[in-house]
C-alpha cells in the first residue's frame, strides 16, 4: 500500500480474569478495536493514563501478545506470517527501567551481543566488533565491556539497552517509557540519543510515554488511548495546538510545564477513571466529560476525521451526515 | 514572629565499610507560615534525608548535626525521642510518595485516622470520628463516612494519597512536608492533588516543604526554591527568579533539559550535564560540580564556594558570582 511499517486492524484483546470454582468469570477488554499506523521514518507517540492499555498495545505490536481479533502487519505481512524469529531481527523493544531489563550476571558485550548470539549472526570474533561499533554508537566507552550492569550508572545502563535493541539493526524500535525511571539531566541525554539514532539509522520508533512533554518533543504523530481505544490521533503540531477530544483537552491541560506564575489548571478532570472491569456505555469518557450530550451516554461514537488532519472520536465532531465517518479501511497515515 | 522552621548548617552523615557519605552537606534553610518551598534535585541529591532529618527519621546509622534546626523557636536538635513523636505527626507531618506503602494495609481507614487523633488530642470517640470524616469530605473524597471501613488496598491511588493528606492535616500542623507526593500518580491527578495541597495550605495557613524532582510541580506550586546538587543547596531564591535567570551553573543545565513546548523546537537537541554526580564518600574539597560544568576555573578545585548573596534570600554558591574570588 502506501509506506506503512507498522499497521493496526481492529485489534482487539481480552483478558480473562478470576473464574474459580463457583466464581463467575470476568473479562477486560484491555484494548478495544485499536486501528493504527505507523509510517516508515515516523515517530508514533502513544499517550493515555495508566491502565489504558498502551503497553498491551506495545506487546501485541511486537508479537508477544496474540491480538484476540484483528490483525497486525509488519511491511503489509501478518505478524503470524513473518515468526517471532524473523520479526525479532526487524522489531526490538526498548523498557522502561534498565534496572531490571538488564541481566545482572552478564557482563555488558554479552548482553549487547546477545540478540546476535541466539539468531547465530556472524562469527564470535566479527559479533564482538559489532558490539564495539553499538557502544561507541550510543555513547558507551569500550572499558565497559567486560563491566556489570551493577557497575554502570542508570543513563549508561539505558544506553545498553538501546545498543541492545539496536544491535540486530531493527527497522522499527517499540519504546515503552524509554526515560521514565532516569533523572532530568540524563532523559535529556537518552532522548538526544534516540533523536540523534533515528536520523542516522534510519529508524522507526513507537514511543509510549505518560510524559507529554517527551512526546510532544520527539513524535511526528500522536496517537490518545483511553479504556482500550485510540481517542484521537493526529500530527503532533496539530494535536497539541488544536486537541479536539475533550480528553486529549484534559490530558493536554494537566500538563505542568516549567513556566512560573501560571498556577495549577483549574479543569483537571482528576481521578475517577472508570474501572475497566466495567466500562461506561456509550463514550466510555462521559462520565468524566464536562462537554458530554446526553446521547453520549448511549452510543457510541464513531471516528471522524478532524481539521488538521488524523481523526477523533467524539459526538460533538461527528456530523450526522454519514459520509464524514471514516471507514475502518482508510489509512490514517496523510 | 520567630520562623516556622529554621535550618543552618544541617549535615547527614552515614558512616560505610569505605568511608563516611556525606550525604547532606551545609544545608540552611527556612520556611513562614503559608509559603511554599520547594527542594529539587536529581536522586541522591539529598532531598529525602534533609526532609527525613527534621522529622528525625534519619535510618539509624545516620548522623545528624546542625549549627541550628528549630520548629517555632524550639530547638529541634536538642528534643528528646519523647518530644519529637509528640510534635510529629502533631506540629509538623511528612506525606510520602508511596501511599500504599505508607498506609498499614491490615488496618481500616478509619481505625488509622483515629489512631492519629487519640494520639494526639483528648477528644470523644464520636467527635474524633466526625473530624476524620470531615477532613475526608474536606480533601474532596466523595462518601467520606463510607470509607472509614474501607481497607486501603481497595482505595485507587488518588484516594489513598488524599487519605494521607487528610491524616497529615487532622492535628492541624504548622508545617507539612510532602516527599514526591504526586510522581507515583498520572499526570490529570498530579494537578489535582497540587491544588489540593495549596487549597489547603492557604485555608490552614500551613508552611509546606515540597521534595520533587519536576521541575514543572516547582514552577506551579512554589513560591521560593531551592536546588540541590550532591548534598548542597547550589542556589535559592524566588521561583520566578531561578526560572528567569538562574545564575549557577548546574541549575542553569538542569532547566535546558527540559524541553519546552515553544522554547526548544520540536526534535532539537536539549540541553544536557555531561558526566555523573561525583562520589560524597570521603572529605570532598573545592566545588562538587567542577567537573560536570562547563564555566569551571582552576580555582575551582582548591576552594569549596560558600553561598553568594544574590538580593533577598536568594543565594548562590559558585566561585564565579563571588566579586572576592574572581
Amino acid at each position: 500500500m502506501n509506506g506503512d511499517l507498522l499497521e493496526l486492524e481492529d485489534v482487539e484483546r481480552r483478558f480473562q480474569l478470576g473464574g474459580g470454582w463457583l466464581r463467575r468469570r470476568r473479562e477486560v477488554h484491555a484494548v478495544n478495536g485499536v486501528n493504527l499506523q505507523v509510517q516508515r521514518g515516523q515517530v508514533l507517540g502513544l499517550v493515555g493514563e495508566s491502565g489504558c492499555g498502551k503497553t498491551t498495545l506495545a506487546r501485541i505490536m511486537l508479537g508477544l501478545l496474540p491480538a484476540s481479533t484483528g490483525v497486525v502487519r509488519f511491511d503489509g505481512m501478518p505478524l503470524a506470517e513473518i515468526g517471532r524469529r524473523a520479526l525479532a531481527r526487524r522489531m526490538q523493544p526498548i523498557f522502561q527501567d534498565p534496572y531490571s531489563s538488564l541481566n545482572p550476571r552478564k557482563r555488558i558485550a554479552a548482553i549487547i551481543g546477545a540478540p546476535l548470539a541466539v539468531h547465530r549472526i556472524d562469527t564470535p570474533a566479527a559479533r564482538r566488533e559489532r558490539v564495539a561499533e553499538m557502544m561507541a554508537l550510543v555513547g558507551l566507552p569500550a572499558r565497559l565491556m567486560a563491566a556489570f550492569p551493577g557497575q554502570l550508572s542508570g543513563g549508561q545502563r539505558q544506553r545498553v539497552a538501546i545498543a541492545r535493541a539496536l544491535v540486530m539493526r531493527p527497522e522499527l524500535v517499540v519504546c515503552d517509557e524509554p526515560t521514565s525511571a532516569l533523572d532530568v539531566s540524563v532523559q535529556a541525554q537518552i532522548l538526544n540519543l534516540l533523536q540523534e539514532l533515528r536520523q542516522k539509522l534510519g529508524l522507526t520508533y513507537v514511543l509510549i510515554s505518560h510524559n507529554l512533554a517527551v512526546v510532544e518533543h520527539l513524535a511526528t504523530r500522536v496517537a490518545v488511548m483511553y479504556l482500550g481505544r485510540i481517542v484521537e490521533e493526529a500530527p503532533t503540531a496539530s494535536l497539541f495546538a488544536t486537541p479536539r477530544h475533550p480528553y486529549t483537552q484534559a490530558l493536554l491541560a494537566s500538563v505542568l510545564t516549567p513556566e512560573p506564575g501560571r498556577g495549577l489548571p483549574l479543569a483537571a478532570i482528576g481521578g475517577g477513571y472508570p474501572n475497566p472491569l466495567d466500562p461506561p456505555t456509550g463514550c466510555r469518557f462521559h462520565p468524566r466529560c464536562a462537554a458530554a450530550l446526553p446521547s453520549c451516554r448511549s452510543i457510541s461514537p464513531q471516528p471522524t476525521w478532524r481539521d488538521g488532519g488524523g481523526r477523533v472520536e467524539c459526538h460533538l465532531y461527528s456530523a450526522p451526515a454519514e459520509a464524514h465517518q471514516v471507514s475502518e479501511a482508510v489509512a490514517v497515515g496523510s | 514572629m520567630t520562623a516556622l522552621l529554621e535550618i543552618e548548617g544541617l549535615a547527614v552523615e552515614i558512616p560505610l565499610a569505605t568511608g563516611t557519605l556525606h550525604a547532606v552537606r551545609d544545608v540552611s534553610l527556612g520556611i513562614e507560615r503559608g509559603e511554599t518551598l520547594c527542594l529539587v534535585g536529581e536522586s541522591g541529591s539529598g532531598k529525602s534525608l534533609t526532609a527525613l532529618s527534621i522529622m528525625d527519621l534519619l535510618p539509624r546509622r545516620a548522623m545528624r548535626s546542625a549549627r541550628r534546626l528549630a520548629l517555632l523557636g524550639e530547638d529541634l536538635s536538642a528534643a528528646t525521642e519523647r518530644r519529637m513523636s509528640e510534635l510529629r505527626g502533631n506540629r509538623m507531618a511528612m506525606v510520602f510518595q508511596e501511599p500504599m506503602t505508607a498506609l498499614n494495609p491490615a488496618y481500616t481507614i478509619g481505625n488509622q485516622m483515629l489512631e492519629t487523633i487519640a494520639r494526639h488530642r483528648r477528644m470523644s470517640t464520636r467527635a474524633a470520628r466526625d473530624r476524620v470524616v470531615q477532613f475526608l469530605d474536606h480533601v474532596g473524597i466523595p462518601a467520606a463516612g463510607a470509607r472509614l471501613g474501607q481497607y486501603p488496598h481497595q482505595l485507587s491511588g488518588g484516594l489513598r494519597q488524599r487519605v494521607m493528606i487528610a491524616m497529615m492535616l487532622l492535628c492541624e500542623p504548622d508545617l507539612l512536608i510532602a516527599d514526591e507526593p504526586t510522581t507515583a500518580l498520572d499526570v490529570t491527578l498530579q494537578a489535582q492533588i497540587l491544588a489540593l495541597l495549596v487549597k489547603l495550605q492557604h485555608e490552614l495557613g500551613l508552611g509546606l516543604l515540597l521534595i520533587t524532582h519536576d521541575l514543572g510541580v516547582v514552577a506551579r506550586v512554589a513560591q521560593r526554591v531551592a536546588v540541590m546538587y550532591a548534598g548542597e543547596i547550589v542556589e535559592t531564591g524566588s521561583v520566578e527568579r531561578v526560572f528567569a535567570s538562574p545564575r549557577h551553573p548546574y541549575t542553569r543545565g538542569l532547566l535546558a533539559c527540559v524541553p519546552v513546548p515553544g522554547k526548544i523546537a520540536p526534535g532539537a537537541p536539549l540541553g544536557t550535564i555531561p558526566g555523573i554526580v561525583p562520589s560524597l564518600i570521603g572529605e570532598a574539597a573545592g566545588c562538587a560540580f567542577r567537573a560536570r560544568c562547563p564555566l569551571a576555573i582552576e580555582a575551582c578545585a582548591g576552594r569549596h564556594p560558600m553561598p553568594v548573596p544574590l538580593g533577598v534570600g536568594d543565594s548562590a554558591r559558585c566561585l564565579l558570582l563571588d566579586s572576592v574570588a574572581a
